[in-house]
């Protein structure tokens, strides 16, 4: 699978900064979870479009890459793409689990060592009971002690009350902003449905940014590791 | 609506210089176009008057016979009040109305829109008549017809008054428009113009347009900015790769 191949990055493919960006943010969770004892972080936005789900995997990726036994969790159980950027089955997943169709051993995906993917699974109307239930809650605990980390992708927040459902049994909730497209007051519409649900919200990521910001390391001479994306 | 610091509004000015920049040509050249193109040039020509009391002789008087020994300090000073006065029975309608008479062509109140009568400083005797227009042989012949009715028109009024032309007008001088400085000034108001919308469309702006003005915006901590990664393969759907 491709996402394998990029365990250590495709300097073809993904530009340095891109790369940096990710480790970056990956060490500021880091710190925070430290701090707020917890593993288990859900990935979520205003709307769609603002690359919740890119960022959700490359996080998930980006722990794996510690040495960290790593989950990523598709819980957009109405528009399931997790299984599409990691180009693995969705066969089953994690609306089977909680429906107890299939159990989670059968249904993970293990796309490398350090990282399983729970797909969303079959396409279930009843998403937000899905997700609201005691067995999905138990599931959680469950996994809690198997990994260090665990990310859930979950449906925006102005659209579904999902996201919410979810988020409410984690330890964080991370907001995916993308420049020059998430409305100022959609994200704080979102962040006020969270805080109202007492959700922890641990910080936002910005998406689609003009890379300027990062140009400067050009001066302290890393500039020529931007095209290989080597140490 | 963000805090209008200085350093944001330099930052705003410096982000979108090229903006500043584009806006002041674009005004400085249509205003040159302009003022090349589709205004009439404007020339000035100016006379004087030498106004003075009974006491005082001119050069002129005084070759012909009359006496300078008696002129005094107070007759001096009579002489420039007098002066004050003069210009303002030379701004009534009726001079003008003479004058128009005389030429022709023109109304009272366009000779009076075309005129400006000043003394030359505050203590001299001379008044300056000046007339503008797009002739400037027009104008010169205006300046001159002015003083020589207004000549006859002051004694007619003061008949203790001595007014005489000092000097004729010779040449006009183009006085408008003045294409230099109203380039400059258009420049200058195409650029504040342009910032002060850079400015409004900023406070405006209802979508998060950078690092800093997320951080703005919102309490809670950013944890992070991943670039735009084009040329990727899900740049189909804009949302880039998986890294």
């Amino acid at each position: 699978m491709d996402i394998i191949n990029h365990q250590n990055t495709a300097p073809s493919k993904v530009p340095f900064a891109v790369t940096e960006a990710y480790k970056s943010i990956r060490t500021n969770l880091l710190f925070l979870l430290r701090k707020e004892f917890g593993n288990v972080l859900a990935v979520t936005s205003a709307n769609v479009g603002e690359g919740k789900t890119t960022t959700a995997l490359n996080l998930a990726i980006a722990f794996s890459q510690l040495g960290k036994k790593v989950l990523l969790i598709d819980a957009d159980l109405r528009r399931p793409t997790v299984y599409q950027k990691a180009k693995i089955p969705n066969d089953a997943g994690l609306s089977n689990v909680i429906a107890g169709f299939d159990s989670f051993e059968t249904a993970v995906n293990h796309v490398r060592e350090d990282l399983d993917i729970l797909t969303a699974g079959k396409v279930s109307p009843y998403s937000s009971e899905l997700l609201g239930s005691e067995t999905f809650k138990e599931l959680l605990d469950k996994l809690k002690g198997e990994y260090n980390y665990i990310i859930i992708d979950t449906p925006p927040i102005n659209v579904v009350s999902d996201g919410l459902v979810v988020s409410a049994l984690t330890d964080g909730l991370l907001f995916v902003v993308r420049e020059k497209f998430t409305v100022k007051d959609e994200i704080a519409k979102a962040i006020s449905a969270a805080e109202f649900a007492n959700i922890k919200v641990l910080g936002a990521i910005l998406n689609g940014t003009n890379g300027k910001h990062s140009s400067r390391y050009g001066k302290y001479g890393y500039s020529k590791y931007q095209n290989t994306g080597e140490y | 609506m963000k805090n209008i610091t200085p350093i944001y509004l330099l930052t705003i000015a410096w982000k979108r210089i090229w903006i500043l920049i584009l806006a002041a040509v674009v005004f400085a050249v249509g205003t040159f176009s302009y003022c090349k193109i589709l205004l009439t040039p404007t020339y000035s020509s100016t006379a004087s008057l030498i106004v003075t009391n009974g006491a005082i002789v001119t050069g002129s008087e005084m070759q012909n016979g009359s006496s300078g020994e008696k002129v005094s300090g107070g007759d001096i000073s009579a002489s420039i009040y007098l002066a004050e006065t003069i210009i303002d029975i030379l701004n009534t309608n009726d001079i003008y109305e003479a004058v128009a008479q005389e030429i022709g062509g023109y109304t009272a109140e366009q000779l009076k829109g075309m005129s400006n009568i000043q003394r030359r400083n505050e203590n001299t005797l001379f008044l300056d008549v000046s007339f503008t227009c797009s002739d400037p042989t027009e104008a010169k012949n205006l300046a001159n017809e002015y003083v020589e009715v207004a000549c006859e028109y002051v004694v007619q009024f003061i008949p203790y008054a001595n007014a005489k032309v000092a000097a004729t007008a010779v040449t006009a001088s183009k006085v408008g428009p003045t294409t230099i400085k109203n380039t400059l000034i258009a420049a200058v108001f195409g650029a504040v113009v342009a910032y002060a919308i850079l400015v409004f469309l900023d406070q405006t702006k209802k979508e998060i347009v950078s690092k800093e003005d997320f951080i703005e915006s919102f309490e809670i901590p950013l944890l992070g900015a991943v670039p735009d990664f084009e040329g990727t393969e899900y740049t189909a759907d804009t949302q880039g790769e998986v890294v």
